[in-house]
C-alpha cells in the first residue's frame, strides 16, 4: 500500500502528532521526526560506539523501529525518552555483537577513517583525549556519561531511558566522572 | 550541615539541581572549602568534557533510512506489523495451550499396536511347511484349513530314519 502523503506539512506538529500521522503511513511525518531528532540519536550512538558508520546505521534502525511502532505508539512517556530508550537498546545490541566478533571494539576508541574532520586543528588533541577517556570507560559508565553530559538527560530521564534505577544511575555517574577526572587530570581548559 | 553528596555536586555542575536544595548546597559551598574544591573539580571536568562536540549537521539519515524502509516496505507497513504481532501472539497461545494439555494429560506409554499381517505368499508357505491346506480364499472364516494327506514317500522316508 502506498504511503499517505496527502496530509499538509508536518513541521509545526508535536512529536506525538507526527507519530500519529506516521502510524497512518505518512512518510513525511517520519521524515520530520528524523530531521528533528537525528542529531540526538546519531550523537548518542557515535559517542557510544565510536564510529560514524555504525552510529548512522544504528540511528537508521532506530527510526525504522519508530516507523514500525508508530501505529501502536501511546504517549505514556516523553517521546525523546522513548527514542533514547530505543537508541540505547540498539547501541547495546550493536555493542554485544561487536564484542563477540571484536571488530568494533578494536576500533572504538578512535574515530574511523570515514569520520568527518574534527572542529579545529587547535582543539583536535584535546577532543581526542576526551573522546578516548570516555571510550575507555566501562560500557554502563560510558552510556551514563553520554546520556548525562552530552545528551542532557537528568538522572530520572537516564533511568527511564536505560531501565536502571535512579540510585544505580547516580552511582554509575559518580564512578564514571571519578574515572574521567583521573584520566584527564593533566588536562586544563585553555 | 554535612558535606554535600557527590551526586548533588554533579547535578549542580550540570545545572540540574532545583531549589530549595540548590540554595542550601550553594550556601554550604560558600562556607565549606572542601566541598567548594570538590565542586570546582566537577565543574572543571564538566567543561573539559564539553569540548567533545562532533558535528552532526552535515549528516542526513533520510536517504539511508528510505532505502531500509523500501527494502522491507511490506513488512514495515503498520498493517503488516500488526498482523505479525497478532500472529506471534496466536502462536504463543497455541504453544501454551498445547503444553498445558500435554502436562494435564501426561504422556501415556504407547500401547503395542496390531502385529503386521503376513503376506499371502508367506502364509501359504507356512501352511505348506505345516502340512495344512490353505483354502482361506474360498471358505468362510474358521474353515480355512484342512489336514493334508501325508505323501506315501514321506511315510517311507520316516521309516528309514
Amino acid at each position: 500500500m502506498a504511503p499517505d502523503t496527502t496530509q499538509p506539512g508536518s513541521e509545526g506538529l508535536t512529536d506525538y502528532e507526527l507519530m500519529a500521522r506516521a502510524g497512518q503511513g505518512n512518510h513525511d511525518a517520519l521524515g520530520t521526526l528524523v530531521q528533528r531528532h537525528q542529531a540526538k540519536v546519531v550523537g548518542l550512538a557515535f559517542r557510544f560506539l565510536g564510529r560514524w558508520d555504525a552510529a548512522e546505521d544504528v540511528a537508521q534502525d532506530v527510526f525504522v523501529r519508530v516507523w514500525r511502532a508508530a501505529a501502536t505508539f501511546r504517549p505514556e512517556a516523553q517521546f525523546t525518552t522513548w527514542l533514547y530508550r530505543l537508541a540505547t537498546n540498539l547501541c547495546w545490541d550493536r555493542r554485544r555483537r561487536a564484542a563477540r566478533d571484536l571488530r568494533l571494539r578494536a576500533t572504538a576508541p578512535t574515530p574511523g577513517s570515514a569520520d568527518p574532520p574534527l572542529a579545529t586543528l587547535a582543539s583536535r588533541d584535546r577532543i581526542r583525549r576526551v573522546q578516548e577517556a570516555v571510550a575507555e570507560l566501562p560500557d554502563r559508565q560510558r552510556l551514563a556519561v553520554i546520556l548525562h553530559r552530552y545528551q542532557g538527560l537528568s538522572h530520572k530521564e537516564i533511568a527511564d531511558a536505560t531501565g536502571w534505577s535512579e540510585s544505580a544511575v547516580e552511582s554509575c555517574l559518580v564512578r564514571a566522572y571519578e574515572n574521567l577526572r583521573k584520566s584527564l587530570s593533566d588536562m586544563r581548559l585553555e | 550541615m554535612e558535606h554535600v553528596r557527590q551526586t548533588e555536586l554533579i547535578q549542580l555542575a550540570a545545572d540540574e539541581l532545583a531549589d530549595p536544595r540548590r540554595a542550601e548546597v550553594e550556601r554550604h559551598l560558600a562556607e565549606c572549602s572542601t566541598c567548594q574544591r570538590r565542586y570546582e573539580r566537577q565543574a572543571d571536568l564538566w567543561r573539559t568534557l564539553g569540548q567533545w562536540t562532533p558535528e552532526f549537521t552535515a549528516r542526513d539519515l533520510l536517504p539511508g533510512l528510505e532505502r531500509k524502509l523500501a527494502a522491507a516496505s511490506v513488512a514495515l507497513h503498520p498493517f503488516w506489523s500488526n498482523v505479525a504481532r497478532v500472529s506471534r501472539v496466536a502462536a504463543a497461545i497455541m504453544i501454551g495451550v498445547g503444553a498445558g494439555y500435554g502436562a494435564a494429560h501426561r504422556w501415556q506409554p504407547t500401547r503395542p499396536g496390531p502385529q503386521p499381517v503376513a503376506g499371502a505368499e508367506v502364509e501359504e508357505a507356512a501352511m505348506d511347511a505345516l502340512g495344512v491346506q490353505y483354502i482361506g480364499n474360498i471358505s468362510p472364516a474358521g474353515l480355512y484349513a484342512v489336514l493334508q494327506d501325508v505323501p506315501a514317500d514321506a511315510e517311507a522316508g520316516e521309516g528309514q530314519l
